[in-house]
């Protein structure tokens, strides 16, 4: 979404002020949606994407919890993990795409390996990054995936 | 004297093999994910450490039988 300098938005339920113009228009922040069952995976990640320009704007701890919250707040990327009780990504992630078809989803875990690779791109996924890859990779991928 | 070669993952790892009750184990297990995550970053630029990431592939597999055989979780290579 582009706003002209000066222009307020609004967008979950916050204001947003667009202060620099440069003649192009100013981005509304960008707004992934992590969902992970570690709070402390999950508080990394924010650190890591909001360190990088990258807005967060909501967090769930299962497939279920992350369907809500996908519905309510219209993400423009979703970061999934893929082993979380209830629904796990696999599971989750058709459905999230179903629901939200231009949105892109990284599904983010320990976990890859050919079988879960292949799952994955069938129900949806648009990039698969491991958990023990370098971390930067995820906001590489996220900036990729969101200018598309 | 301290057995485990790998502390900062393999003692919360240690600790929810060894839990029984079924919320606690909930959250060992988390935590035993999240140490080795931190872990495997710290391992993203070292060309040593094969030993312990076959430990971790080895913890991480355990991780998933308890999950999914403990606490119900779905599992995910039979979708």
């Amino acid at each position: 979404m582009i706003c002209s300098a000066g222009a307020t938005l609004s967008r979950f339920g916050v204001s947003i002020r667009c202060v620099t113009d440069a003649g192009l228009g100013c981005r509304m922040p960008r707004c992934v949606l992590l969902v992970d069952d570690s709070p402390i995976i999950r508080r990394t990640l924010r650190t890591l994407l909001e360190s990088a320009g990258i807005g967060v704007c909501g967090e769930a701890e299962d497939g279920t919890q992350a369907i809500e919250k996908a519905d309510q707040l219209k993400p423009d990327l979703i970061v999934l993990d893929l082993a979380m009780p209830v629904m796990n990504g696999l599971q989750a992630a058709p459905i999230l795409k179903k629901m939200l078809p231009k949105t892109p989803i990284i599904l983010f875990t320990l976990y890859a390996d050919s079988i879960v690779e292949h799952e994955a791109f069938l129900a949806g996924v648009s990039s698969l990054i491991q958990k023990n890859e370098a971390i930067s990779r995820l906001v590489d991928e996220a900036n990729s995936l969101m200018k598309r | 004297m301290n057995h485990l070669k790998y502390p900062e993952w393999q003692k919360p790892y240690e600790q929810a093999l060894l839990e029984v009750d079924r919320e606690k184990l909930k959250q060992k297990l988390l935590k035993a994910e999240s140490a080795i995550f931190l872990r495997l970053q710290q391992l993203v630029n070292s060309s040593d450490g094969h030993a312990e990431r076959q430990a971790i592939d080895d913890a991480l597999s355990g991780i998933r039988v308890l999950k999914t055989q403990q606490l119900d979780y779905p599992d995910w290579k039979s979708q």
